[in-house]
C-alpha cells in the first residue's frame, strides 16, 4: 500500500510534468473548459450564490463542531432501517471488514462507483488480495483502472489521457477493433459494464452526503453508475469518512445547488439519489442488504486540531483545483496522492504524515482563488500557512543536536534580517536610504551574486531601477531637479 | 498508509478485524441473518457512545449535551404559474438533452408512447405500476399492440429448480427491455428535473436500465424550484417513520464528459428521456 503515496519525490514528480507536452495541452483545456463551466454555472444563481455559501459553511461549521452528535444519530437511523453500520478506525480495519463480508457471502465480483474514500483506503488491492475481482464503472475510473493507474482529478480521473490513448487502451485490454470515436469508445464501455453489473454480488459506493434525521444517504453522478451499483447487486456497502454527516434532509437544498455548480458547471447533475436503508419484501427493488462503513482514516485527528479542522467541510467538487495556478500547470498525478490541488496540499500531509508530504503545503502561491470558488468557503490559503509553519517547527525538532548548532545559526540569521528588514521600513527616510544602499550593493556585488543564489536558482532578482518612483514623479510632475536626479542623468 | 497511528484507545474495534475477519466477533455479528441477530445479539444500544464516538467527542473538546438545532431555512416562495412551470421546464430539460411533450391528454398519451416505441422499432417494454394507475390498462394496451410487456415485480415467482429469486428473474428480465415507461412524482422547473419516489411505484430498474425512458408527470406537481420540492418531501414522504427507500432525480439522459471532457450521452443508464405532461 505505502508505495502508492508518491508525495516524498514531489519535486521529481512536478518537474516530469511540467516537461510533459501533452499533459500541459490537456490540462490547459481541462481547467479552462471547468472554470468557464463554473462560472456560467454560478453567474445564473446571481446575487444569491453567496449566500448560499455562507449558509453551507454555517451548516458544515454546526454539523464539525457537533460531530459525535449528527454522527450517533444517522447511525442509529441506519440501522433503524434495517442497515448495518461499521465504524473503521483505519483502511485496514475497513478492508478487512468489506472483504470479508464479500468473503461470507460467497461474492467473487464488486462493481464500484468512484469514490475518494475507497482510493484512500486502496479498497480494490485489497478485494484483489482477497480474490474479489472489483471492477470501476464510471468511465472515468474503468479507464484508469484499465490502464493500471490513478485518478488525477477529483472529478474528471482520466482528464490526463487523450482519445488516442484511450483508443490504444481499449483495443489493447479489451481486444477490440481500434477507434478514436468517443460515442463507439463508450459505448463499447457500457456493453462490457453491463455484463458485470448483470453477475456482481456486491456494489461499493461513497456517499456524497450522509443525512442524520433520515439515516439517508446521498450520491449525486452524471453516468447511472452509481444508480445501477445501489440497484442491482445483493449487497450495498457504502463508505464515508466521518466528516459527511449533515443534520437534515433540508440542509441539501443548500448543498445540491452548489455542489454540480462547482464541480462540472452544471445546474444539476443527471442523477441524484436518496437512499434510506433496505428493503423490507422480498418484492422490493434493491439490495437485500446495506454496510455503511463509517471511516476515520485519520480524521479525528484534524478535527482535534482547532487550526485545520476546517479541512474536514470540503464536500471534494474539485473547483480548487481548476482555479489553481500551481494545479493547471502540474496536474493531479504531481501532488503524489489522490487528493490533488490545493484542497490535496491541504488533506495529504494530514492524512499521510507531515513528514512524508512536507514539500505539498509549499506548492500554492497563496493567490487565495481556491477560497474564492470554494462553495463552503473553506480559508485554504490560510491553512497551508499554518501547515507550513507546523512542518518548519517538526523539521526544527527533529535535527540531531550537532546539526541544530548550525541550524540554530541560519534562524538566528533569519530572525536578523527579518528585525532590519522591519527597522528599516518603520520611517520613510530609513526606507529611502536602505533602497539607495541595497541599489548600490546590487551594483557592486552583480545580479548573480553568491549571496542570492539559492533564490536566483528559481527566481529572478531584478535590477532595481536606477531611480525610486518618488523621484521619478516629483522630477517628472512636480519639476524640481534635484543635485542627485541630474548625477542619473 | 493511515495505519501507523494505530494507537488504540478502541484496540478492540481495529486489532480484531485486522488480518484475518471472519473469525472476529464483531464481523460474525455482521454476518448472521436478521432473524437470528434479533435472538442472539441485542439491539445496538445508543445511548453508549462506540468508541470512535467517544474519541470524536474528546477532539472536539465537547461535552455530550444536544447542540442548539440550527435555524431552518426559509421557504422560497415562487409567484410562477403553472404555465410559467411547464414552459420553464420544458426548456430546462431541452437543454440538457431531454424530450418533452407538454400538455398532453391522457388517453392520447397511450398512443403517443406507442407510436415512439414503433418508430424505434422497440419489441420488449416494461411499464411501472404508478403508469398503470395514472392510465389505467396501459399494459393491457401496448401488450394489445404486439409489445412484449414485462410483468410487475409482484408476479415474478420463486424458481425452485434453478433456485433463481423473483428479483433475479426480474432483473434478468428487464436488461434486455427496449423501453421503460414510469411515472414522477414531482418535478423541479429551474433545473428540468423529475423526481421518482419509490413505494408502490417501482421504478428504480425501469428509469434506468433500457436505453429509452418515457416518464410520465401531471402538470400540477412541477414545483418551482430544488427548496420547494425539498421542503415538500420533508414535511411529506419523509417525515414518516420509515422514509422512502429510494427517491431519484433525474435531469436529462444519462451523459459522461471523461474522454477529453467531451459530453457523451448513454453512458450506462438511458440514450434518451421522454417526458408527457399530462393535462389532467
Amino acid at each position: 500500500m505505502q508505495d502508492e503515496i508518491h508525495t516524498e519525490t514531489f519535486v521529481e514528480n512536478y518537474r516530469s510534468a511540467l516537461s510533459n507536452a501533452q499533459l500541459q495541452k490537456a490540462l490547459a483545456i481541462a481547467t479552462t473548459k471547468f472554470t468557464l463551466g463554473r462560472g456560467m454555472a454560478v453567474a445564473s444563481v446571481g446575487d444569491e450564490w453567496n449566500l448560499l455559501r455562507e449558509r453551507a459553511r454555517e451548516i458544515k461549521e454546526h454539523s464539525i463542531a457537533n460531530l459525535d452528535h449528527y454522527l450517533g444519530k444517522f447511525a442509529a437511523k441506519i440501522e433503524e432501517l434495517g442497515g448495518r453500520v461499521y465504524w473503521a478506525r483505519d483502511a485496514r480495519d475497513a478492508n478487512a471488514y468489506i472483504t470479508g463480508l464479500a468473503r461470507d457471502r460467497g461474492i467473487s465480483l464488486a462493481v464500484k462507483s468512484k469514490s475518494m474514500m475507497t482510493e484512500e483506503i486502496e479498497l480494490n488491492h485489497a478485494l484483489a488480495l482477497a480474490g474479489v475481482e472489483a471492477v470501476e464503472t464510471d468511465l472515468g475510473e474503468y479507464i484508469v483502472q484499465l490502464a493500471g493507474e490513478r485518478p488525477s482529478h477529483i472529478i474528471a480521473p482520466a482528464i490526463h489521457k487523450t482519445r488516442g490513448d484511450v483508443a490504444d487502451l481499449f483495443s489493447e485490454k479489451l481486444h477490440v477493433e481500434r477507434t478514436e470515436e468517443i460515442e463507439r469508445m463508450t459505448a463499447l464501455a457500457r456493453r462490457v459494464l453491463r455484463q458485470k453489473f448483470a453477475t456482481a454480488g456486491l456494489g461499493v459506493t461513497g456517499a456524497n452526503f450522509a443525512v442524520a434525521e433520515t439515516g439517508t444517504i446521498v450520491l449525486v453522478e452524471n453516468e447511472g453508475n452509481i444508480r445501477l451499483t445501489t440497484s442491482l447487486p445483493r449487497v450495498h456497502v457504502a463508505l464515508m469518512g466521518i466528516e459527511k454527516v449533515i443534520p437534515r434532509l433540508e440542509d441539501l437544498a443548500v448543498f445540491l445547488r452548489l455542489l454540480p455548480r462547482s464541480a462540472s458547471g452544471q445546474k444539476m447533475s443527471s442523477y441524484v439519489s436518496f437512499i434510506s436503508g433496505v428493503k423490507t419484501s422480498p418484492i422490493d427493488e434493491g439490495p437485500e442488504e446495506l454496510h455503511v462503513v463509517i471511516l476515520d482514516n485519520g480524521r479525528v485527528d484534524i478535527l482535534a486540531n482547532e487550526h485545520l479542522r476546517e479541512s474536514l467541510y470540503c464536500i471534494r467538487c474539485g473547483a480548487c483545483l481548476n482555479t489553481c495556478p500551481v494545479y493547471q500547470k502540474i496536474g493531479g498525478h504531481a501532488y503524489g496522492w489522490i487528493y490533488p490541488g490545493p484542497i490535496g496540499a491541504l488533506l495529504t500531509p494530514q492524512l499521510v504524515g507531515r513528514e512524508r508530504a512536507e514539500n505539498l503545503p509549499f506548492a500554492s502561491s497563496l493567490c487565495g482563488a481556491c477560497r474564492e470558488v470554494c462553495p463552503i468557503k473553506i480559508n485554504i490559503p490560510d491553512m497551508l500557512l499554518h501547515l507550513r509553519h507546523e512542518i518548519k517547527e517538526d523539521a526544527a525538532a527533529r535535527v540531531p543536536a550537532p546539526a541544530r548548532a548550525s541550524n540554530r545559526l541560519g534562524r538566528r540569521l533569519e530572525a536578523l534580517g527579518v528585525k532590519a528588514w522591519r527597522a528599516a521600513m518603520k520611517t520613510r527616510r530609513r526606507y529611502e536610504r536602505s533602497a539607495r544602499m541595497a541599489r548600490l550593493a546590487q551594483s557592486a556585488l552583480g545580479n548573480e551574486s553568491m549571496l542570492f543564489n539559492r533564490w536566483t536558482a528559481t527566481r529572478d532578482l531584478p535590477p532595481m531601477a536606477p531611480r525610486s518612483f518618488r523621484e521619478e514623479w516629483e522630477s517628472r510632475m512636480l519639476g524640481t531637479n534635484n543635485s542627485k536626479d541630474k548625477e542619473v542623468k | 498508509m493511515a495505519t501507523e497511528k494505530v494507537e488504540n484507545t478502541d484496540a478492540k474495534v481495529s486489532r480484531s478485524s485486522s488480518a484475518v475477519p471472519p473469525a472476529s466477533d464483531h464481523l460474525n455479528s455482521a454476518l448472521i441473518p436478521d432473524t437470528l441477530r434479533l435472538e442472539s445479539t441485542p439491539a445496538p444500544d445508543t445511548r453508549r457512545p462506540t468508541p470512535m464516538l467517544s474519541r470524536i467527542r474528546a477532539a472536539l473538546g465537547r461535552g455530550d449535551h444536544e447542540p442548539n438545532p440550527l435555524e431552518r431555512l426559509p421557504r422560497t416562495y415562487s409567484e410562477a404559474s403553472i404555465d410559467d412551470r411547464i414552459s420553464l421546464f420544458t426548456a430546462e430539460l431541452c437543454k440538457v438533452g431531454g424530450n418533452v411533450e407538454p400538455l398532453v391528454d391522457r388517453r392520447s398519451a397511450t398512443t403517443q408512447i406507442a407510436e415512439m416505441l414503433k418508430a424505434r422499432a422497440a419489441t420488449a417494454v416494461a411499464v411501472s405500476n404508478g403508469v398503470e394507475s395514472l392510465l389505467p390498462n396501459a399494459r393491457e394496451y401496448f401488450a394489445g399492440q404486439g409489445f412484449q410487456v414485462t410483468p410487475s415485480l409482484s408476479e415474478f415467482q420463486f424458481d425452485s429448480s434453478s433456485g433463481e429469486t423473483p428479483a433475479e428473474a426480474y432483473k434478468r428480465t428487464l436488461i434486455n427491455v427496449d423501453a421503460g415507461v414510469t411515472t414522477a412524482d414531482y418535478a423541479i422547473a429551474d433545473t428540468g428535473t423529475l423526481v421518482l419516489v419509490s413505494g408502490s411505484e417501482q421504478h428504480r430498474l425501469i428509469s434506468l436500465v433500457p436505453p429509452l425512458h418515457i416518464c410520465l408527470l401531471k402538470q400540477d406537481s412541477i414545483l418551482p424550484n430544488l427548496a420547494e420540492l425539498i421542503y415538500r418531501v420533508n414535511d411529506g414522504p419523509y417525515s414518516k417513520t420509515r422514509p422512502p427507500l429510494v427517491m431519484t432525480f433525474i435531469t436529462g439522459p444519462s451523459r459522461t464528459a471523461d474522454i477529453e471532457l467531451t459530453l457523451t450521452i448513454g453512458v450506462h443508464g438511458p440514450r434518451e428521456l421522454q417526458v408527457f405532461i399530462c393535462s389532467q
